[in-house]
């Protein structure tokens, strides 16, 4: 837990900067102390509940201490090798130090980091401790070439190579289908191989649907909202709001008994005459996309409305009173006016999107599941936590590249009638 | 991004919290007590029944219960947090392997724990089985007016037996059925797998049914599929077809004879967990063949334990998992296959499921 201990935010070079901080925040805090007490407890939370853990989390991405802490002399030994043909002797030397050395139970975790890259590398290394442990002596090259000739060949020396360093990049190139060839380079794996691009492809696609169809359902919905008479209001506020208050998880189960092959739907359509036969609806894109409209509607309706509600009738008579026609007032002022609410409301309905997880996994089949399925499985199947973390990472970069365009293109200022 | 937070805060808060309140965690418990998790519905109540309560009713110790789904994840956040909220967990084989291997486990205390009984692919230094299942070739017998499938060939015969199948979406159990309808016998579907090639024939096997799959994700998923013809065979768990074909009256049947893999979870003992001691006497009641033979009349899963079969009837032995009269047809766990190949074949396997 790097960011809990003391000893890695303070260091020798940067005292007299962190005084500065230190004295400037408790300077700042004093000045502001009525609004920064009431806050602290919200403040607090969200730091060691939210941005610590998921801060934490991402750097498992890069972590590479896993790997070199149960074989430090090897890493250091494996730096020096430029990655053609086989490693020199020290580092053969080192390996079988660093293995007999280690604990069991290290060496197995280090079995099975390495098997993420490779099948196969788990049992070598737990055979080559076993048997290293069992005979000592002799010259290492031959040791760990005759307890299996795979050791005398250079693939698992490079991924030893790749993985054992305190930054690894492996997984942020894992997650974006991409390799390193012996030589360093980069490259894009071959079609068969790729998994990621063509999930987060996939990720967007529907999110992007999802939003889509949310501004096109969601606009005139809170226009009628925002203009109908009291009454009718709090009846129509009432039905957006109460989907709204079930769990997420109910509803996803309820468009299940709908969609599924002898649900709700199939039944109205064959009662109707219009097919013979129940349609395949669950298990389809389409039952993903339908659920998670439902799930999203009022996230984009309920900022549209109060953005709405105060915008005076009266812009709209004094638009068209100066010769604008019913559409034209529309687009040229009441749009623009709207579009605080709007960006709002798209911004809310795509970054939450972006991290469904259980709609496509209930509803969707095998070529509808999205990143967060996959991180699921990374997270509690494979215990490959360097390669969740790095999947979630741009997860956060989409979402935070989607707020800053749409926060700067759909700010009302630019569009606004001059 | 939920799955992130969740963990990163079962893990990463677990650990803050424990540096902020330390002292107190530790020193709670003034009563003694276990807590066990398990896999929740049928499968935690029977253990509550024939387990948990007579435990209690014979120590004193008190059992509080949680539910996961076999994942070690968990489990290995509070280890190398120091905070251990379970003492036993019931994770499957290969998840019970590997944690044995990586120290997340107390090593079994052989001294009141009697594994003379059980046969030595069920028992390792720190974990001994509980509970086997098998995943069978099951189907809505309403569904077809003759003879229904018999075979995992039968189960891709669409032509013969059209309708949709319900196919976990897990890499494990689908391609060993798809080896199986290509005609791999059960004890050598390991052999073929380890290569190259057999996993290939796998995948190109499960090509031909594309088409036809449709996944299911949990224990009661894979029922309600069969139950509201979302398809009409499905490989299965069958504890959960069985106890559906009494609860739901349902005309659900089992092809044993297709071949099916028999698979299941084991006891460990977490290390650090405060109640070491009381967790071992636990264990040791759980394995007496009487508590097992109870277990296995309360709900459709076998154990492992001898004796406890000559203590039930044979009607309900015929039907258990474990059985040796079923081991002709069944696929054997292979923990170590899986250890050893779960991650890549994993990739491939969501790689091909995407597209």
């Amino acid at each position: 837990m790097s960011f809990l201990s003391p000893g890695r935010t303070v260091r020798p070079g940067d005292s007299g900067l962190q005084t500065l901080i230190a004295v400037g925040t408790v300077r700042m805090f004093a000045k502001n102390a009525h609004i920064a007490l009431p806050l602290m407890p919200a403040l607090l939370f969200v730091v060691f509940a939210f941005l610590l853990p998921i801060l934490w989390f991402l750097s498992q991405a890069t972590n590479g201490r896993p790997v070199v802490s149960v074989i430090p002399a090897t890493a250091e030994a494996i730096a020096g090798w430029d990655g053609v043909g086989l490693p020199q002797d020290d580092v053969f030397e080192a390996l079988v130090r660093d293995l007999t050395q280690a604990e069991p139970a290290d060496v197995a975790s280090l079995a099975r980091e390495l098997n993420f890259r490779q099948a196969g590398n788990r049992r070598l290394i737990l055979q080559a401790a076993r048997e290293l442990e069992a005979d000592l002596g002799g010259e290492a090259r031959a040791r760990l070439e005759a307890i299996n000739g795979a050791w005398a060949s250079p693939e698992i020396w490079r991924v030893i190579r790749q993985s054992a360093r305190t930054f690894t990049t492996y997984n942020i190139l894992e997650s974006l289908d991409l390799e390193a060839g012996p030589d360093g380079g980069v490259s894009v794996k071959p079609v068969d191989d790729r998994l990621f691009l063509g999930v987060y492809a996939r990720t967007l696609t529907i999110s992007l649907t999802v939003t889509v169809i949310c501004v096109l359902l969601g606009y005139p919905l809170a226009y009628a909202v925002a203009n109908a008479p009291a009454r009718t209001a709090a009846i129509l506020m009432l039905l957006v709001l109460l989907p709204f208050w079930t769990s997420l998880l109910v509803r996803t189960l309820a468009w299940m008994v709908i969609f599924q092959r002898q649900g709700i739907l199939n039944g109205v359509l064959i009662e109707a005459g219009l097919m013979s036969e129940g349609l395949q609806f669950l298990r389809t894109r389409f039952a993903v996309i339908v659920s998670m409209t439902h799930i999203m509607l009022p996230f984009v309706v309920l900022p549209l409305i109060s953005v709405m509600k105060k915008i005076p009738p009266n812009y709209m008579n004094a638009a068209e009173s100066l010769g604008a026609g019913r559409i034209r007032a529309l687009v040229s002022v009441y749009l623009p006016l709207t579009l605080p609410g709007l960006s709002a409301g798209v911004v809310l309905v795509m970054t939450l999107s972006l991290g469904f997880y259980v709609t496509p996994m209930l509803l969707g089949g095998g070529g509808d599941q999205m990143i967060s399925n996959l991180v699921a499985t990374f997270v509690n199947r494979s215990l490959n936590w360097g390669l969740a973390a790095a999947l979630g990472l741009w997860l956060i970069v989409f979402a935070m590249a989607f707020i800053a365009v749409v926060g700067g293109t759909l700010s009302s200022k630019k569009w606004a009638v001059s | 991004m939920k799955h992130i937070l969740k963990q990163s805060i079962s893990g990463a808060a677990g650990m803050a919290l424990l540096a902020v309140c330390g002292g107190a965690v530790g020193t709670a418990s003034a009563e003694e007590s276990l807590t066990i998790v398990s896999w929740g519905g049928v499968v935690s109540e029977a253990h509550r029944k024939s387990f948990w309560d007579p435990f209690t009713e014979e120590s004193g110790i008190k059992i509080l219960d949680d539910s996961f789904n076999g994942e070690l994840s968990n489990i290995r956040a509070q280890v190398e947090s120091g905070t251990i909220l379970w003492d036993i967990a019931e994770p499957e084989f290969a998840e019970a392997a590997l944690g044995c291997e990586e120290g997340l486990f107390e090593p079994l205390d052989t001294s009141i724990i009697d594994v003379d009984d059980i046969p030595a692919a069920h028992v390792t230094r720190c974990s001994v089985t509980s509970l086997l299942a098998s995943t069978v070739l099951a189907y809505n017998a309403a569904e077809f007016e003759g003879e229904g499938p018999r075979s995992w060939a039968d189960f891709w015969d669409v032509d013969r037996f059209p309708g949709r199948r319900g196919l976990n979406f897990s890499v494990t159990d689908t391609l060993i059925v798809a080896l199986l309808a290509d005609g791999v016998a059960v004890d050598e579907v390991y052999e073929v797998l380890e290569t190259k090639d057999g996993q290939d024939r796998a995948f190109a096997k499960l090509d031909e049914l594309r088409d036809h799959i449709i996944w299911w994700r949990s224990g009661t998923e894979q029922i309600q599929g069969l139950l509201s013809g979302e398809y009409v065979m499905a490989a299965a768990w069958n504890g959960r077809v069985a106890s559906a074909a009494k609860t739901e009256g349902a005309d659900l049947a089992m092809a044993w004879e297709a071949g099916h893999i028999l698979t299941g979870n084991q006891w460990v003992v977490l290390k650090g967990s405060k109640h070491k001691a009381a967790a071992m006497g636990f264990l040791a009641f759980a394995l007496r063949p009487e508590q097992q033979a109870d277990f296995m009349n309360g709900i459709d899963y076998g154990v492992i334990s001898r004796k406890a079969h000559e203590l039930i009837s044979p009607e309900r032995l015929a039907i258990m998992p474990g059985n040796p009269a079923l081991e002709d047809d069944a696929v054997p766990p292979n923990a170590n296959f899986w250890l050893n190949n779960f991650d890549t074949l994993n990739e491939r396997f969501l790689a091909w499921a995407s597209r």
